[in-house]
C-alpha cells in the first residue's frame, strides 16, 4: 500500500497532499480516508467545524472535504471561520442536496460540492481535479495552442485532450464537438448549429446524431455523466461548455 | 190541547187570512181617510173629480171644435146627455175657471200656441178615456194646467254680429236674442271669456278678471268665438267683405235697430231660443152642464155613486181603521204563534230564496192582474164601480194573503233553525258533498289549467316581495332616494316649465347628485380594487375602509374580513406544506447519511478482491439494493417538493424540438440494449414553449425511463409532437411487457407500477413526479391504457411565432 501511495504522490509532483475530512459520521470519515488513503494523500480527521477549523490553523492542509450538518460548528460557519485566512479549496458533502444550500455553500467560499450518497470515484476525480487546480494554477504553463476549461485541457496541435492530467480518447467528431464549444465558452449552440459547423453538412434529417455525440463525448470527459460539470445540456436549446 | 189546537194547519191558514183581510180593511179605511181629509170632507171630493171631468169634456170640445167635427160632437153630447155652450174670447179671462153650480163649470183653455197645442190636445185625448171612470182617471191619470201663459221655442236662423252695437245676436222669427256670454279667441289659441254688461248705458261684453272690455272692431284679429257649446271658426274672415265666411254673419253698421231685440227672460237649448209666447192669447170659455146628475150614463153621474160611497167612510173611516189593526196585530201574533216548530212541511223545505222568488214573481203577476182588469174594466165599458173596487179589495187581499203565507213559512223556518238547512246554499252544499267524488278529479285538473297563469304570476309576485322583503333597508334606502329626488326633480320641472329661477335650483341639485355619484363611484372603484387584489392573490393590501361610509364601508369591511380569512387559511395551508416538504427533507436527510456509509463500504467491500463466489454475490444484492435505496429516496423528495409546488421553475422560451431531440439521444443507447426502436414524428418548423429546461428533462426523462425499461423487448415506441391549436401535443406510446391491470388513474399515483411488482429497479414515483412537474409548467399530463399500449399525452401551451 505505501509503496503504491508512494508512487501516486511522486505522480502528483513529488509531494504528499494533506487533506481533512470533517463529518460528524465516523463511518464515513473513514471510507473517506480509505478511498483517499488510496489514492495516496495524507488524510487528516475533525468530527466537527470547530476542530476542523482548528486543524486548518494548525496543520498545512491542502483540501478540505467538510459536511455541512454537524453539530458544535457547522460546515457553512466553519467555512467562513477558514475563509478568513486560508483560501485552502474546501469541499462540502452535503446530504440535503437542496439547490440552496448548494448555492449557500458556493457563495461563502466553498470550491465545490458532493451530494451525500456520493460516488466514491467522482468524489476521488473531484478531490484530484480541485488539488490540481489548487497547485498548478497561476504557474503559467499554459502553452500556445493550448486552451484549457476547468481540469480539461485541449492539446490542438496535437490533438489531444486531457482531464485532469490523464489523456482522453475522443473520436474525430467528438473532438471537433468539443473544440467547437471550448472555443466559445458559455455559448449555447443548438444541435443544428453543431452539425453544421462540425459535418459541415445540412442538418436536415440528422435527427439526434449529435445528441448521440454529445452523451458519448459527456460520458468520456464528466466523472458523472448525469450532472455534468463542463458539457452541460441546456434543454431546449442546445450545448454548451462552461468552466468552473 | 189548546197549543196543537192553536199551532195546526187549519189555524195556520186563518191567521194568514185574517191577516190580509184587516190590513185590506185596515188600507181601505185609510184610504178612505185620507180621501175624505184630503179633499176638506166629501164635497171637496166631489168639486174635485167634477173639475177634473169638465176639463176634460171641454178639451175634447174644444179639440172638436177645431177641427170642424160639429156633428160628432153633438152626437157625443147626446150620448152623455151633456150641455156645453162655447164662447171664444180674445182677451185674458182672468180665473180660468169659475164654478157655478155643482152641475155647471165654466172652464177655459189656454188657447196655446202651435208648438205645444198638440201635446195639449193628445193628454186631453187620453184623459178623456180614462175620464169615463173618474176614480180610474184619479189613480192613472193626470191633469194639465197651463195657467201661466205658454213658452215657446224658436229656432235659431243664424248668429249675426253687428260691431255698432257691440252685440253677439242669435237671429229667429220672431227678433233678435242677445248672446249673454262669449269667448273669443284671437291669434296663438289665447282665448278671453266675455259677460254682457251694462257699463255706462250702454251694454258691451266685459271680462272682470282681466278689467277689459271687448273692442267692438277688433274682430279682425279674431280667430273663433264659442258661442253657447259651438265653436265658430273665423279664420277665413276676409277683412275687405261684410261677411264672415264663417257660421257667424256680421252686419254692417247699426243695421239692427235696438227695437227688433227682445227683452227679458229666454234661454237657449241647443239650436232654439225659448222665449215666453206673445201675451195677446186666444181663449175658449167653455161651459160644461149637464140636466141632472142621478140616473145619467155619464162621468158626473158615475162620480156622484162614487162619492156616495166616499161619504160613508166621514163616519166609519177612524173606527174601521182602529179595528182593522187591532185584528192585524191579534192575527199576527196568531200567525207567528201557530209556526209550528215541530214538523217542517214540504212547502218549508223548499229552498228559501227560490220559494221567495216565486212568491215575488206571482204577486207581482197579480199587481199586474190589477192593472189589466181595471184597463179591460175601463176600455170595455163593463160593470159598476162598486163591483170593480171589490175586485180590486179582493186581489189586494189575495196578495196580502200571499204575502202573509210566505212569512209565516219564513217565520218557521227560523222558529224549527232550519233557515239555513233549507236555503239553496246549504242545498248546493249538500249536492256539491255528494257529486265532489265525481267532479273532484275534473274538477281539480281544470283548476289547474285555470290557475296556472296566475300560480306563475303570484310565484312571480312572491318572488318580487321576497326580493324585496330580503333587502328591505337597502330597497327602502334607494326607493326613498328616488322617490325624494323624484318629486324635487318634479317640481322644478313643472316650475321649469313656467321659466323662472328654478334653473339655478336644478343646477343645485345636479351639483349634489354629481358629488354622491362621484363618491359612491370612488367607494366603488376602492372596493372593485380591493377584491380584484385578493382574486389575483394579494392578501396583504386591505381594503381602506377609513373614508367609506354606509354600506359601502361595511362592503369594504366584508372583505377585508373575507381577504383575511383567507389569508389565515393560506398560510396555514403554507406553513402545512413547508411542514410537509421540510419534514420529507430532513427525514431523507437522515436516511442518506447512514445510506453513505453503507454505499462506501459495500463499495470497499467490492474492492477487496473475494474469492468466494456466493459472498460476491451478496455484495452484488446489496449494491443493487442501496442504489435502488438512494433513487428511492431521491425521488421521493423529488416528487414531495414537485407535488406541494415547493420547487423554482424558471420559464425561459425552449424549443420543445430540440429538447425532444436531445432526450431522445440521451436515451438512444438505453433503447438499444433493451432492443426498442423509437420513432420520431415532429414537424419541421421549431416548436416553442415557456418551459424550465431541467425539469422538462425530468419529465421526458421519466416517460422515456418508464418506455424503456417496462416496454416489450422488439417493439417500437412512438414519440410524436404536434401542434394543435395552441398547444404542442407529445404522445408516448409504447407496448407493455406486462399486462396492465390498473386503471390509468391509479398509475399516476405515486407508488404505483404498472406491473404491481416490486422488485425491478425504479420507484414507482416516475409518473407522479413528471405529472406534478409538467403542471407546475402549466401543462397537462393524461395516461391511457388500451390493452398492452400505454399512451402518454402531454400538452403544452406554445407561443406563438410572430
Amino acid at each position: 500500500m505505501i509503496n503504491h501511495d508512494f508512487i501516486v504522490a511522486i505522480l502528483l509532483g513529488g509531494k504528499m497532499y494533506n487533506v481533512l475530512v470533517c463529518d460528524d459520521e465516523k463511518d464515513i470519515v473513514s471510507a473517506l480516508k480509505i478511498y483517499l488513503t488510496s489514492e495516496g494523500y495524507n488524510v487528516f480527521e475533525a468530527n466537527n467545524g470547530k476542530e476542523a477549523v482548528e486543524v486548518v490553523e494548525s496543520k498545512e492542509i491542502h483540501l478540505v472535504l467538510m459536511d455541512i450538518m454537524m453539530p458544535v460548528m457547522d460546515g457553512i460557519q466553519a467555512m467562513v471561520k477558514i475563509r478568513e485566512k486560508s483560501n485552502v479549496p474546501v469541499i462540502l458533502l452535503t446530504a440535503k442536496g437542496e439547490d440552496t444550500d448548494k448555492v449557500l455553500g458556493l457563495t461563502v467560499g466553498a470550491d465545490d460540492y458532493v451530494t451525500k450518497p456520493f460516488n466514491p470515484v467522482e468524489l476521488q476525480a473531484r478531490v484530484k481535479s480541485q488539488l490540481r487546480r489548487y497547485m498548478l494554477l497561476g504557474s503559467g504553463n499554459q502553452s500556445v495552442g493550448k486552451s484549457r476549461m476547468g481540469g480539461i485541457e485541449m492539446d490542438d496541435k496535437a490533438k489531444e485532450v486531457t482531464l485532469d492530467g490523464e489523456k482522453v480518447n475522443l473520436t474525430r467528431t467528438e473532438y471537433d464537438i468539443l473544440k467547437l464549444l471550448m472555443d466559445h465558452p458559455g455559448e449555447v449552440f443548438s444541435p443544428n448549429q453543431i452539425y453544421e459547423k462540425v459535418w459541415k453538412d445540412n442538418p436536415f434529417g440528422t435527427e439526434n446524431t449529435v445528441a448521440v455525440h454529445i452523451r458519448h463525448l459527456r460520458e468520456k470527459i464528466e466523472y458523472n455523466p448525469q450532472e455534468p460539470r463542463y458539457l452541460k445540456v441546456v434543454w431546449g436549446r442546445g450545448y454548451k461548455m462552461e468552466g468552473d | 190541547m189548546m197549543k196543537k189546537y192553536l199551532q195546526s194547519g187549519w189555524m195556520r191558514i186563518i191567521s194568514q187570512i185574517f191577516c190580509a183581510i184587516s190590513i185590506m180593511s185596515m188600507v181601505i179605511g185609510i184610504v178612505g181617510f185620507v180621501v175624505v181629509t184630503e179633499f176638506d170632507g166629501v164635497n171637496g171630493f166631489y168639486e174635485e173629480g167634477y173639475q177634473e171631468i169638465a176639463e176634460n169634456y171641454a178639451l175634447y170640445a174644444i179639440d172638436m171644435v177645431q177641427q170642424g167635427k160639429i156633428e160628432e160632437l153633438q152626437k157625443f153630447l147626446e150620448n152623455n146627455e151633456i150641455n156645453v155652450t162655447m164662447k171664444y174670447l180674445t182677451d185674458m179671462v182672468g180665473e180660468n175657471d169659475v164654478l157655478e153650480q155643482k152641475e155647471e163649470i165654466l172652464f177655459s183653455v189656454g188657447n196655446v200656441s202651435e208648438s205645444n197645442k198638440e201635446e195639449i190636445l193628445m193628454a186631453a185625448g187620453s184623459h178623456f178615456d180614462y175620464a169615463k171612470n173618474s176614480l180610474l182617471a184619479m189613480l192613472f191619470g193626470y191633469s194639465y194646467y197651463y195657467s201661466e201663459g205658454a213658452w215657446v221655442e224658436y229656432p235659431i236662423q243664424q248668429i249675426v254680429y253687428d260691431p255698432g252695437l257691440g252685440l253677439f245676436l242669435y237671429q229667429t222669427e220672431i227678433g233678435y236674442f242677445k248672446v249673454p256670454n262669449i269667448m273669443v279667441y284671437v291669434e296663438h289659441g289665447t282665448y278671453i271669456d266675455y259677460v254682457l254688461t251694462e257699463i255706462g248705458g250702454k251694454e258691451c261684453y266685459y271680462n272682470g278678471y282681466y278689467n277689459v272690455t271687448l273692442d267692438p272692431y277688433s274682430y279682425q284679429n279674431w280667430t273663433g268665438v264659442v258661442i253657447g257649446e259651438f265653436f265658430r271658426e273665423l279664420k277665413s274672415y276676409s277683412g275687405d267683405e261684410s261677411y264672415w265666411s264663417g257660421k257667424i254673419l256680421v252686419v254692417p253698421e247699426n243695421w239692427i235697430s235696438l227695437e227688433d231685440i227682445q227683452m227679458g227672460k229666454y234661454s237657449v237649448y241647443d239650436y232654439t231660443v225659448e222665449a215666453p209666447a206673445p201675451e195677446n192669447l186666444n181663449y175658449y170659455q167653455v161651459e160644461i152642464s149637464c140636466d141632472s146628475v142621478y140616473g145619467l150614463d155619464n162621468c158626473f153621474s158615475e162620480w156622484l155613486e162614487v162619492c156616495d160611497v166616499l161619504e160613508v167612510f166621514e163616519y166609519i173611516a177612524v173606527p174601521m181603521i182602529l179595528i182593522s189593526f187591532l185584528v192585524l196585530i191579534l192575527s199576527f201574533v196568531l200567525l207567528i204563534y201557530s209556526a209550528n216548530k215541530e214538523t217542517l212541511s214540504f212547502m218549508c223545505r223548499v229552498p228559501v230564496f227560490i220559494y221567495t222568488a216565486c212568491i215575488g214573481i206571482i204577486e207581482f203577476m197579480l199587481s199586474g192582474l190589477i192593472v189589466l182588469c181595471c184597463q179591460w174594466f175601463v176600455l170595455e165599458d163593463k160593470g159598476e164601480l162598486n163591483s170593480i173596487a171589490i175586485l180590486f179589495a179582493l186581489l189586494i187581499g189575495i196578495i196580502a194573503w200571499l204575502f202573509f203565507a210566505w212569512f209565516q213559512n219564513i217565520v218557521t223556518r227560523i222558529k224549527c233553525k232550519s233557515f239555513w238547512r233549507t236555503s239553496e246554499v246549504y242545498y248546493g252544499y249538500l249536492l256539491f258533498k255528494r257529486s265532489w267524488r265525481f267532479i273532484e278529479k275534473p274538477m281539480k285538473w281544470f283548476w289547474g289549467i285555470i290557475s296556472a297563469p296566475f300560480c306563475a304570476v303570484t310565484n312571480g309576485c312572491k318572488g318580487m316581495i321576497r326580493l324585496v322583503n330580503e333587502n328591505t333597508p337597502l330597497f327602502l334606502s334607494g326607493m326613498l332616494v328616488f322617490v325624494i329626488l323624484f318629486v324635487v326633480e318634479f317640481i322644478i320641472s313643472i316650475n321649469l316649465y313656467w321659466g323662472g329661477g328654478w334653473i339655478f335650483i336644478y343646477l343645485l341639485l345636479k351639483g349634489v347628485e354629481v358629488v354622491v355619484l362621484v363618491i359612491a363611484l370612488l367607494h366603488m372603484q376602492h372596493l372593485h380594487e380591493g377584491s380584484k387584489r385578493i382574486a389575483t392573490g394579494d392578501l396583504s393590501t386591505p381594503v381602506d375602509t377609513k373614508k367609506m361610509f354606509w354600506k359601502f364601508k361595511e362592503h369594504g369591511e366584508n372583505i377585508n374580513k373575507v381577504s383575511d380569512g383567507i389569508a389565515l387559511a393560506v398560510n396555514e395551508r403554507m406553513k402545512s406544506e413547508h411542514f410537509k416538504t421540510e419534514l420529507i427533507t430532513n427525514v431523507s436527510h437522515d436516511i442518506k447519511t447512514p445510506l453513505t456509509s453503507i454505499i462506501n463500504y459495500v463499495d470497499l467491500i467490492k474492492k477487496e478482491e473475494i474469492a468466494d463466489e456466493k459472498v460476491q454475490g451478496y455484495v452484488e444484492v446489496l449494491d443493487r439494493q442501496s442504489a435502488r435505496l438512494k433513487k428511492l429516496i431521491e425521488d421521493l423528495m423529488e416528487a414531495s417538493k414537485a407535488s406541494t409546488g415547493n420547487l423554482a421553475v424558471n420559464l425561459e422560451e425552449c424549443d420543445i424540438e430540440v429538447l425532444l431531440t436531445q432526450v431522445i439521444g440521451e436515451f438512444e443507447e438505453r433503447s438499444e440494449k433493451n432492443q426498442l426502436q423509437v420513432v420520431v414524428d415532429k414537424p419541421d418548423h421549431p416548436v416553442k414553449m415557456m418551459a424550465d429546461g431541467r425539469h422538462m428533462w425530468r419529465v421526458l426523462d421519466n416517460l422515456l425511463n418508464n418506455a424503456c425499461k417496462y416496454s416489450l423487448a422488439g417493439t417500437r415506441v412512438y414519440v410524436s409532437l404536434k401542434q394543435e391549436n395552441q398547444e404542442a401535443v407529445m404522445v408516448f406510446k409504447n407496448i407493455s411487457k406486462t399486462a396492465l391491470n390498473i386503471p390509468s388513474e391509479e398509475l399516476m399515483e405515486r407508488f404505483v407500477r404498472g406491473d404491481s411488482s416490486r422488485n425491478t429497479e425504479g420507484s414507482g414515483l416516475g409518473l407522479s413526479i413528471a405529472q406534478s412537474l409538467t403542471e407546475l409548467m402549466h401543462g397537462t399530463m393524461k395516461l391511457e391504457i388500451d390493452g398492452d399500449l400505454f399512451k402518454v399525452t402531454l400538452r403544452f401551451p406554445i407561443i406563438t411565432i410572430k
